[in-house]
């Protein structure tokens, strides 16, 4: 019996015991209120609502804790569709190219149409990305049981690489941010000797320093100083949220799309699978990619369905993708979900192979829950689109001093500790920097959560061939990994000689 | 002053690699002798991480000066020129950290409520009045505005007390007044 075959048989044994707490339900619907609402605010991103979520889910079990999060994941990537079709504004970096239509449409007061039609595009790629998800990645993780250090340690150079190339701005500033994560993952008491590093002295970093209050201060406490500033200089014009009406577009009207629907969502599956690719690519992929193969391109960006139809479904279908490295390998293939590998942490789990060979309920429980949030975003999207887009009423002096709140008493529940309000300021403050110096943020979280991966195997490695470092070349997936990397990293300097080189031809 | 930009960074990372070597010296690790591969101990990694830190470093700083060479001439000066509008707004951004490090402190003298509710309404007010002085509403402190903050912000006290403390059971700080 093939091993996605256990893996349905698990989750469909696992559903009646799931449904035997009421409790799970509720949480799942919190978790998509939670992260609807954060996505659709201008500002708060996906990872932020999760970074402030996993404090929450502190003192639960890990089976709701995980619940939740994945509920506030898969509905936050939604949520950023209705700010950027009412608005204009992007809730999530994930939903930029969804204003190109959606606000069009708005205009042509079709707004409530347009949220129809994200809904039900979100929740088909949504859909979509969970059915890969569920059946190709116990495949995965058999394939990773096998893996070696040597792959490990190819996956997360891949990863750092890909990332700083995807990464806003420059490809080298981004690199830098990404070992800039991989110096402070090193922080701590070594993995394989036990012996303190870079501790300074304190007790507190003898344990590294922790995911969750460097997630609150790089992407909340630094985009709330970031919204002062904007706020100063801008005078941003509060606009008129008009009114949403015939939220639900004719079946027929959706399923003329189909081809779109799933060309879209596989792209948003294979590039959210990508470890560290993240959501905001694959929707501008799609987005282009519909543009190409339709046969008006010129209508494009002038408000029509298609535009919509494409980046939410391609968003919501990488959530499903950038689960499958997570789980599978340990490795993020965004930034939030690199925040839920510190969730999870937390409660004692470190995502990778072994979870499916040792603890199969719980990755049903994920699976189901995953499921139940979409599915669940789609009834609170199709029913409640207008009351949600009241949030986007909140004035900023009201969300700035709230959310700051929160970020301090977040960062403060993870370990009762001071400490790592003080951690939590730092991060934020330097984030803001980088803001300024235009070097991204997400590689330095990244960098974090891979460096421990990155650092035990590459040792290990290395002690076992006894210092050889030509292992990594040897094995056929290690050097291919590696030679992607290279391909990414120098990539804009390969484009621009080969164009040098075809100019003088 | 964009073309220093690669400069600047360049040198807070040869810093930073400064504070890390002094770091990994730091480190104390003595490697058996009957170990088999040599180096490879809790320093090994770091120090290639802070290597390719410092190689980035360098490579931005002769980046930076390769710029500022080709640059020179076209216009583009270092201009030391104040703006105080602008500076109004680093004033702000400092006040606004500085508020988290207060707030920071007396949350454990004052407990969770009171700080937070305190916290809140001045910050409120505080960016209320900055923000619509900036768009040039004119705004007076007036009774109704005054208790509508207080009211909201209590609510909203009460609410993230209830959450964090009878949803998700984290222990908030309570103070010296137990509060």
């Amino acid at each position: 019996m093939g091993v996605n075959v256990i893996m349905w048989n698990a989750v469909i044994n696992s559903i009646p015991e799931f449904f035997s707490h009421p409790i799970m339900l509720v949480i799942i619907l919190g978790g998509v209120l939670w992260g609807t609402i954060f996505g659709a605010t201008p500002g708060l991103t996906t990872t932020m609502s999760l970074a402030l979520l996993v404090p929450l889910t502190f003192g639960y079990d890990e089976n709701l804790a995980i619940s939740f999060l994945i509920a506030a994941h898969s509905a936050g990537v939604y949520g950023g569709c209705l700010s950027a079709i009412l608005i204009n504004i992007p809730g999530t970096p994930s939903s930029i190219a969804t204003t190109f239509d959606g606000y069009r449409m708005t205009q042509k007061n079709q707004a409530g149409l347009a949220i129809g039609y994200a809904t039900i595009s979100s929740a088909i790629g949504g859909i979509i990305g969970w059915f890969i998800l569920v059946t190709f990645s116990p495949i995965l993780a058999k394939v990773a049981v096998s893996f070696s250090n040597q792959e490990y340690v190819a996956i997360a150079l891949f990863g750092v690489c890909i990332l700083s190339y995807v990464s806003p701005g420059s490809t080298f500033k981004g690199l830098i941010a990404g070992i800039f994560g991989l110096l402070l993952g090193t922080v701590g008491m070594d993995l394989i000797t036990g012996v303190p590093r870079f501790d300074f002295g304190t007790v507190e970093l003898l344990g590294g320093i922790s995911i969750v209050p460097l997630a609150i201060g790089l992407f909340g406490v630094s985009e709330m100083i970031t919204q002062i500033e904007e706020d100063m200089i801008k005078h941003k014009v509060t606009q008129e949220i008009k009114e949403i009406n015939n939220v639900l577009p004719k079946v027929k009207n959706i399923l003329v799309h189909y081809k779109l629907i799933i060309k879209s969502s596989i792209m948003g599956i294979i590039i959210g699978a990508i470890p560290a690719a993240g959501d905001a690519l694959s929707t501008m992929i799609a987005y282009a990619q519909g543009k190409i193969s339709s046969k008006y391109p010129e209508k494009w960006g002038t408000g029509i369905p298609e535009g919509i139809i494409a980046p939410e479904s391609a968003n919501n279908a990488g959530v499903g993708g950038a689960l499958i490295p997570m789980l599978t390998l340990g490795i993020p293939g965004d930034p939030a979900t690199a925040v839920l590998i510190g969730g999870l942490m937390i409660h004692g789990l470190r995502p990778g192979p072994l979870l499916f060979r040792d603890n199969l309920p719980f990755i049903s429980t994920i699976f189901i829950s995953f499921f139940i949030a979409i599915i669940f975003t789609t009834i609170i999207g199709l029913l409640s689109a207008r009351k949600l887009a009241m949030f986007l009423l909140i004035p900023r002096y009201f969300i700035i001093p709230v959310i700051t709140v929160m970020c301090i008493i977040g960062a403060y529940a993870i370990r009762n500790s001071l400490y790592d309000i003080g951690i939590m300021i730092f991060f934020g403050v330097l984030g803001y920097f980088m803001k300024k110096l235009a070097i991204p943020i997400a590689p330095v979280i990244f960098g974090l959560v891979i460096s421990p991966i990155l650092e035990d195997n590459f040792r290990r490695a290395l002690i076992i061939t006894r210092g050889d470092i030509f292992t990594f070349f040897k094995r056929p997936i290690s050097l291919s990994l590696i030679i992607l990397a290279i391909l990414f990293l120098f990539y804009p300097f390969i484009k621009k000689s080969f164009i040098k080189i075809y100019n003088n031809l | 002053m964009l073309i220093y930009q690669d400069i600047i960074l360049g040198i807070m990372l040869i810093l930073l690699y400064i504070i890390g070597f002094r770091g990994l010296q730091k480190i104390i690790f003595l490697e058996p002798s009957h170990s088999i591969v040599h180096g490879l101990g809790p320093a090994f990694f770091p120090n290639l991480v802070l290597n390719l830190l410092a190689i980035s470093a360098g490579f931005l700083i002769i980046k930076g000066i390769y710029s500022m060479i080709k640059n020179r001439g076209k216009g583009e000066k270092f201009n030391i020129s104040i703006n105080w509008k602008k500076l109004r707004i680093y004033y702000n951004i400092i006040y606004f950290i500085l508020s988290i490090f207060i707030y920071k402190e007396f949350l454990v003298i004052f407990g969770f409520f009171l700080t937070t509710f305190l916290f809140l309404c001045i910050s409120v007010t505080w960016l209320y009045f900055i923000f619509s002085n900036i768009k040039q509403t004119k705004t007076k402190i007036n009774l109704f505005i005054f208790i509508r903050i207080i009211i909201i912000n209590l609510s909203i006290t009460i609410f993230i007390y209830f959450v964090f403390c009878f949803i998700a059971k984290v222990p908030l700080p309570k103070g010296i007044y137990g509060g």
